[in-house]
Formats: structure tokens, C-alpha cells, sequence
């Protein structure tokens, strides 16, 4: 991440003075964006992840679930199976390409379903304060007194297993910090100039906050989102893993690793393999993540 | 400071209060009755449940129930296994020996890795050592505990077979301390992995901005050797930040550790907490996860304390 270190203080001369056209503004994101070669390798790699995930169905060679009892254990390259079969006759790489869409669905169902969530929490705690942001803080405070695993733990025990009390786990998980976020920002945007200029035209506590506190507060909690995404699926595979969370025969990354540790010994890709997937896919979000906080706060951007 | 230590203690003591509302919360809506499945085949029988239900105090109205626990709870009473016929805290206490060995050893390479790391990255910024170590830093931060540690027991146990791969110590070895430090390796590193990446990555980010402080400067205008500006102005400077995540790694440490106790076959409250939760065994499964939750409560306060002691300006901010 080698960087020149002149820092762009303006934004770069138009040729003619007026409103930014959408063009301008959309070419100066992707170039801010793609000053960052890591953030656009993380776009690459979730592109193509998520392409993975999609066509799955139609892409890979075997079946996902159902496996074939004399083909057990293959090592890789032979009779067809690329990446050999695990221990159920089950061709691993359909299983790896299966097991994207289960991550990208946990890490980023729960996250998009917590942002919508997080945004008024924090924005009622952080602007309105009172008695209720009090209470909101104060309650959120509670569930970031505990460790994330634990708290997932507890709730999926509950809940009982299963890939939508997983994603609900998550959602409560990642709730207290995006919530958290958003409030810190808020309150600080409250202070702004632009935030009293408002208030003194007439503007009423509403209107503020959609028109002038929102806007500025969404950028952030938008790369933290993306960040966080990465987090969630380690940990929603943690689940599987652990047998608390989505159910075999179902493919899933974590699964995965929890089936292939008895055969560590002598064919440790099973287990290794989809480990591997979830760190370059992790990796991915929290790349982009940074590429998006170029795009998001213009005081980061060097050129 | 009395001032914060009194603020910051009762912020302490309503987060465990909601910690054991919240648990209370979970377990009551867990589906099944505790009164079944502890009666196994005398379930069928009306009255036997009746009897169970109201042995267990389940017919009471749930806030009822609620301050029975905590009463309870206050007492060190954290209820029966049935599963075990014992009490839970004793199970808990049983294993609590174990996981702090674990614990003390993840907080060691922690420290011992993470911290040296952070430093020699920072004093050579940009160097090959930086590069490289910042790199491996960012990738570990990103890799699954469980994975870690599958891939720690192939390469070390399977492969190389220099460590064992489970268990706290073998009956083999004559000498049962030696053992345990040895079977200790491979959980510790495991479990510490996440938190040396953050220890390492503060370190580094700290001391770069102190050094650049202006105050850097003006040591290195009065002449101040090299040496000492940086082991006693510029570490002094960065101490507190230090010894506060360090504190709130700890307490990151217990929650790694379920992990690390179920691939490791380590028998300690991790992997108790792991049993009760598959097998069902609603209240040694609640008692571990509050102690835990409890430890890390009290390991933030801590840190916080720690921190402010060091940092008078940590005591204002409250």
C-alpha cells in the first residue's frame, strides 16, 4: 500500500463552474476508490465469490449434499474430482462453491438487516438524547459487555440451530456496534455549524436529521458495514463448526472444516481448504471496506 | 480518581445486572421444558411433571423466578446439573483451574509476541520486517480460531510431531507440570492468535504517532540518546493505551478459548459451557456463560482502572 503523501485538500478544478454532474462525482469515487490496489483486488475476489454463489447450481460438477458411497475419501485429480471428495463420497470443490453462498449470505443478510436497524437507534440515541438514547446506549451497553461468541452462543442455543437463527444471532451481535457508531457520529454532527444553521432557518428536529445529520453519518457506518462483514462470516462458520449453527448435510464452509478434522492425518485439505476460502473472502470485505473510506472521507484520500 | 473509580465501578455493576437479565431472558425462552426432559421416559406421567415443575420452581411467574436465581446467584448458588447430579458451581470451579492455565498461557505469547512486534514494525516503519510482519498481521487477523488451530495441529502435531495435539497432559510423562507446558503450546498460541494481531497493530500505530509527537522532537534537540527517548518518553507515552487493550484482550482471550477447548480436547469451562449447550444442560450451560461474561466485565473495568491510573486524562473523559 505504498501511497504518495501529498494530501488533496480541494477538490480538483472543473472545467466549467455548477453543480457536479453525476458523471464527475462517480469517476472521482472510483478513482479515490482505486487508488487503493488492495480494495480493488477485494472487489475482484467477492465479484467473482459472489458469481461462485450464484451459478453454484448450474457450475458445479456434483451434487452438494448427496454423496457417492464408493467414492469416499478420493485424493484430488482423481476420477473427476478436482479437489477429491470428503468423507461421505462428496465432490469437495461443489461443496466449496455451495458453501460461498451460505457465507455471503450469512455475513451479509444479517449486516444489511442491522443497518437498517442500527441507523435509527443510533441516530435517536445520539441527536435526541433524553431519556430514551440514555436507555437505548445503556442497553446496548449490556450486550457489548459481552464476548460476541458467547452472546451468539447463548442465543443459538435458544433459538435452536438453523440458518435463520444464525443470521439472527448475527444481527444481535453486530447491532450494539454499528448502533454505537452511528450514535458517536451523530453526536458529534450535532455540534456542526451546518447542524445549528439548520436548527436557527426552521428546520424541525426531523427534517435535520434526515437532510443534514443522515447523510453525513451513513458514509461511515457504510464502510464499517462492509468491514464487518468479513467478521461475521468467520464467525457465522465458528457456528457451523461448533454444530450450533447451519445444520449438515447442508455445504457450509465450517461444516466443512468440522468434517474433514478426522482425516487431518493423511488428507488435510478437507478440512484446511475451506478455512482458506473464508480468510480470502474476509480479507475481500475488509479490503473493499478500506477502499470504501477513501470514497467516503475525502480528508483520507491521497493522490 | 475516586470520583471515576466510583463511576466507572457502578457502570460495572449495572452491565453484569443486565448480563443476567439478559441470560435469565435467553434461558426462559428456550423451547422445551427443563421439567421432560429431565423426567427421560417418565415424561409421559402428568403428575411427575407437575412434581419436577414445581420441584424446579418452573410454575412460579417468571420475575419470581428471576429473583429466586439471583439471590441464589449472589449466594455463588448457580443451580444443579441434572445431567451430572452436581452443583453447577462446583462444576464450574472443577474446570476453572484448567482454563486459567490456558489463560495465562494465551495472555504469555500474547504479550511476548505481540507486543515486541508491534514495537520493532514501528521503530523500522516501512522496513522488509514491517512489510512482511504487518502483512502476515492482517491475514491472521482475518483467520477463523478453529481453523487456526486445526492447521497448528497438522502442521505441529501430524506432520512435524513435535507437540501433542489434545488433551491437557498424557499419563505417560513422568513429570505432570512438564506435561501440562507442553500439551499448553498449541492451545495457548491458538487462542491468542486474534489478540496479538491487535496488540500488535495498536503497538505499532501508538508508538509511530508518539514518535512524531513534538515532543520527540525536542528530545532529540536536547540531545536525548536514542535508546532512552524511545524505552522511557516514548513507551511512557503509549503505556496506557497498551495496558488498556491489553485488558480488554484478556478479556477477549476467555471467549477464543470455547474454541480452542473443543478442538484441543482442553477441559476447561470453554468446553464445558460447549457440552452443556449440545447436550442441553440449561443451567451449567447459563452459570458458565455468566461467569464468563462476569470475567470479562470485570477484566474491561480493569483496564479502564488501569488505563486511568496512568492517564489522568482517561479520568476526566468519564
Amino acid at each position: 500500500m505504498k501511497r504518495a503523501r501529498t494530501l488533496v485538500t480541494d477538490s480538483p478544478p472543473r472545467a466549467h463552474a455548477g453543480e457536479p454532474s453525476w458523471r464527475d462525482s462517480a469517476g472521482q469515487a472510483w478513482r479515490a476508490y482505486a487508488s487503493d490496489r488492495l480494495a480493488v483486488a477485494g472487489l475482484v475476489i467477492a465479484v467473482l465469490v459472489g458469481l461462485i454463489a450464484i451459478f453454484a447450481p448450474w457450475i458445479s460438477p456434483y451434487s452438494p449434499t448427496a454423496g457417492v458411497g464408493a467414492d469416499r475419501l478420493l485424493p484430488p485429480l482423481v476420477d473427476g474430482h478436482i479437489l477429491g471428495t470428503d468423507g461421505q463420497g462428496r465432490d469437495i470443490l461443489t461443496r466449496l462453491m455451495w458453501g460461498a453462498r451460505m457465507s455471503l449470505l450469512i455475513g451479509i443478510v444479517p449486516t444489511v438487516l442491522a443497518f437498517f436497524i442500527s441507523v435509527p437507534l443510533g441516530v435517536i440515541a445520539g441527536y435526541h438524547l433524553g431519556w430514551v438514547g440514555e436507555g437505548i446506549m445503556r442497553l446496548l451497553d449490556v450486550f457489548l459487555a459481552f464476548p460476541m461468541v458467547l452472546l451468539g452462543l447463548a442465543i443459538v442455543s435458544v433459538l435452536g440451530d438453523g440458518m435463520i437463527n444464525v443470521m439472527l444471532a448475527i444481527v444481535i451481535i453486530e447491532l450494539p456496534f454499528m448502533a454505537r457508531l452511528v450514535y458517536t457520529e451523530t453526536s458529534l454532527m450535532r455540534q456542526k455549524p451546518f447542524v445549528t444553521a439548520a436548527r436557527v432557518s426552521g428546520s424541525t428536529t426531523l427534517q435535520i436529521m434526515a437532510r443534514e445529520v443522515l447523510p453525513n453519518v451513513l458514509g461511515s457506518l457504510v464502510v464499517y458495514s462492509t468491514t464487518i462483514v468479513g467478521a461475521m462470516i468467520v464467525i457465522g462458520a465458528g457456528f457451523s463448526f461448533l454444530g450450533i449453527g447451519i445444520q449438515p448435510p447442508t455445504a457450509d464452509w465450517g461444516i466443512m472444516t468440522a468434517d474433514g478434522a478426522p482425516v487431518l492425518d493423511s488428507l488435510p485439505h478437507i478440512s484446511l481448504l475451506p478455512g482458506v476460502a473464508i480468510i480470502i473472502v474476509a480479507l475481500a470485505f475488509a479490503w473493499i471496506g478500506d477502499g470504501l473510506r477513501l470514497v467516503v472521507d475525502p480528508r483520507k484520500r491521497v493522490v | 480518581m475516586v470520583r471515576f473509580l466510583a463511576k466507572r465501578t457502578v457502570l460495572a455493576l449495572f452491565t453484569l445486572w443486565g448480563v443476567t437479565v439478559l441470560i435469565f431472558i435467553l434461558f426462559q425462552a428456550l423451547p422445551g421444558d427443563a421439567a421432560i426432559s429431565l423426567l427421560g421416559s417418565q415424561a409421559g406421567n402428568p403428575e411427575a411433571v407437575a412434581r419436577m415443575r414445581s420441584y424446579l420452581g418452573l410454575d412460579r411467574p417468571a420475575y419470581i423466578q428471576y429473583f429466586v436465581w439471583l439471590g441464589d446467584l449472589l449466594q455463588g448458588d448457580l443451580g444443579q446439573s441434572a445431567r451430572f447430579d452436581q452443583p453447577v458451581s462446583k462444576l464450574i470451579l472443577d474446570k476453572a483451574l484448567n482454563s486459567i492455565i490456558l489463560l495465562v498461557g494465551s495472555a504469555v505469547v500474547m504479550f511476548s509476541v505481540g507486543i515486541p512486534l508491534g514495537i520493532v514494525a514501528a521503530l523500522r516503519e516501512r522496513s522488509l520486517f514491517d512489510r512482511i510482519g504487518m502483512g502476515v498481521i492482517i491475514v491472521l487477523g482475518m483467520v477463523p480460531v478453529f481453523w487456526f488451530g486445526l492447521l497448528l495441529i497438522y502442521l505441529f502435531a501430524l506432520v512435524l510431531d513435535v507437540l501433542p495435539a489434545s488433551r491437557m497432559y498424557s499419563f505417560h510423562d513422568s513429570n505432570r507440570t512438564l506435561s501440562i507446558l507442553v500439551h499448553l503450546v498449541l492451545p495457548a498460541i491458538t487462542t491468542a492468535a486474534i489478540s496479538i494481531t491487535i496488540l500488535a497493530r495498536v503497538t505499532r500505530a501508538s508508538l509511530l504517532e508518539t514518535l512524531e509527537a513534538p515532543f520527540m522532537q525536542a528530545l532529540i534537540a536536547r540531545g536525548i540518546p536514542v535508546r532512552r527517548r524511545i524505552w522511557r518518553h516514548a513507551m511512557r507515552n503509549i503505556l496506557p493505551i497498551m495496558v488498556n487493550v491489553s485488558g480488554l484482550q484478556i478479556g477477549w482471550l476467555f471467549s477464543g478459548a470455547i474454541f480452542t477447548e473443543v478442538i484441543f480436547s482442553w477441559p476447561g469451562i470453554g468446553r464445558l459451557i460447549y457440552d452443556a449447550v449440545s447436550a442441553r444442560d440449561v443451567p451449567v450451560a447459563l452459570g458458565g456463560i455468566l461467569v464468563v461474561g462476569a470475567l470479562f466485565v470485570l477484566a474491561n473495568l480493569a483496564a479502564d482502572v488501569a488505563t486511568a491510573s496512568l492517564d489522568p486524562r482517561r479520568r476526566e473523559a468519564m
